[in-house]
């Protein structure tokens, strides 16, 4: 799951969300996005198991205490784990006797054996959903949202916004929606527009890759 | 007394929110409720020749949250229907002159002080909106039938949302029942699927808005117009009474053209 709030982004890894701090923001800028964040993200982030990404930053006290102060602590997020590349900040961290995450793990390529993203509301507008692995939406994705999977995409509604299965180049991977009403769909690195009022309109089906060619096929049979 | 504070909004500009705001106020204090109309488009102020009051504005929003003046001295009275007041925005200023936590503070000191307080939103998502939004209780998002504005109105609900704002109502502006018919509009229900908030009003497209617009005087003040009834309605379910929406049966009003599209079906 993702939500870029002034170069702060969300990332869905799993049933975990990884929370990645640019090393760019600083000071006021940092607090600023921060508050952003939690004041937009809330429904996200309340209660969501969360990892931390601090990328290449050393460690501030100050950064410290704005991430504890301005983001744990009005987020109503359970920190499971801290990720870091500067070797001074993770040993600040493991000497605080925080867990540390290893890299790896998280930043590998969509496998198959992902676990699925499941989503029990509908995306509106402005909102966008990002997972390594497959996605699946039990509402509706509303013109204006868009999903972005390494894997595949299932929405269990209505296909109005963008729905990018397979985003990290797997062109394997297919979308699925009950009821497709879309004008452009993505798969790896395809995209193809969709003519609004053919056969197909606003009933269940399937877009897939062929041939390396992106072919829709009607699911009213299902 | 409690106070009710409802944002109306929209995420589009020219959709109607300010013609519902003022509407919607005269239709509650001529019901004979304590109304106030806040206009928080700062910069950009609109409510005033609506409701016909820019004559009289003396101090504004702005004004009274930086302390320049007192609440009591910027509200305007309407001496038409005297429970109705108007704060206006200024002109000369801009958002940015006024904060959350100030607009915050400003509803928190009309409580007690009305029944109900109209907050007109401005147009897009930055801080203008969120200014309008954070002291509401609710929210009345108006919408046209056209798939821009549903779109602004789903992302303004969203944000909404991240507000915790969860009491949200819908208005839906410049319905053509004529236009809907003959699938060149979207239908109320499928406006009312994708946004997935509670209708409140549905407001058919009336060329007496423009009138009262340009006159300064709001169509509940006198008018049984078409969309003066539906303002009514709307107002009647804000004190909580049960409407039914009335079908907008306007294929009896179509004339000759009407009643051939009738017979021929299409």
């Amino acid at each position: 799951m993702s939500e870029v709030e002034d170069g702060i982004l969300l990332k869905g890894s799993g049933h975990r969300i990884r929370c990645i701090i640019p090393e760019s923001l600083e000071g006021g800028r940092l607090v600023e996005a921060f508050e952003r964040l939690v004041e937009e993200g809330r429904n996200l982030l309340d209660g969501a198991e969360v990892v931390i990404d601090l990328q290449g930053r050393p460690l501030s006290i100050d950064a410290w205490e704005a991430i504890l102060k301005h983001l744990i602590l009005p987020g109503g997020m359970q920190v499971v784990a801290w990720l870091s590349n500067d070797p001074a900040t993770q040993a600040l961290l493991r000497s605080a006797g925080m867990i540390l995450e290893n890299r790896q793990r998280v930043s590998k390529p969509p496998q198959s054996g992902c676990k699925a993203l499941m989503l029990p509301r509908s995306l509106r507008s402005g909102q966008k959903v990002e997972a390594d692995g497959d996605v699946i939406v039990f509402g509706n994705v509303n013109d204006g949202a868009e999903v972005y999977a390494g894997g595949h995409i299932c929405i269990w509604g209505r296909l109005q916004g963008l729905a990018h299965a397979g985003c990290t180049g797997d062109e394997k991977a297919c979308i699925a929606a009950l009821s497709l009403e879309a004008v452009q769909v993505r798969i790896g690195s395809l995209y193809s527009v969709l003519d609004r009022g053919g056969p197909w309109w606003a009933k269940p089906a399937a877009v897939a890759v062929q041939n390396g060619t992106i072919v829709l096929r009607s699911m009213d049979a299902f | 007394m409690d106070t009710r504070i409802i944002v109306v909004t929209s995420g589009k500009g020219g959709v109607g929110k300010t013609t519902t705001t003022a509407n919607l106020a005269v239709a509650l204090a001529r019901a004979g409720k304590r109304v106030l109309a806040v206009d928080a488009d700062i910069g950009l102020r609109n409510l005033d020749v609506v409701l016909g009051l820019e004559n009289r504005i003396v101090y504004s929003l702005v004004d009274v949250i930086e302390g320049q003046c007192r609440l009591q001295q910027a509200l305007v009275r309407d001496k038409r229907v005297e429970t109705l007041y108007l704060l206006p925005a200024a002109q000369t200023r801009t958002k940015e002159a006024v904060s959350s936590e100030q607009m915050q503070g400003l509803c928190d000191s009309l409580r007690g002080e009305f029944d109900f307080v109209f907050i007109d939103s401005p147009a897009g998502i930055e801080s203008g909106f969120r200014n309008a939004a954070v002291g509401a209780d609710s929210a009345l998002v108006v919408t046209t039938p056209e798939i821009s504005a549903v779109r602004d109105a789903d992302r303004i609900i969203g944000l909404l949302e991240s507000m915790e704002k969860s009491d949200i109502s819908l208005i839906i502006n410049r319905i053509r029942p004529e236009m809907v018919r003959q699938g060149d509009m979207l239908d109320i229900s499928d406006v009312v699927e994708i946004l997935a908030v509670a209708l409140i009003g549905i407001v058919p497209d009336d060329d007496a808005v423009v009138i009262s617009t340009n006159k300064g005087e709001p169509l509940t003040l006198h008018s049984s117009s078409q969309a003066a009834k539906a303002f009514f309605n709307v107002a009647r379910r804000l004190m909580g009474e049960k409407v039914p929406f009335e079908e907008l049966e306007f294929a009896n009003k179509g004339g000759f053209l009407g009643k051939i599209r009738k017979l021929l079906r299409f």
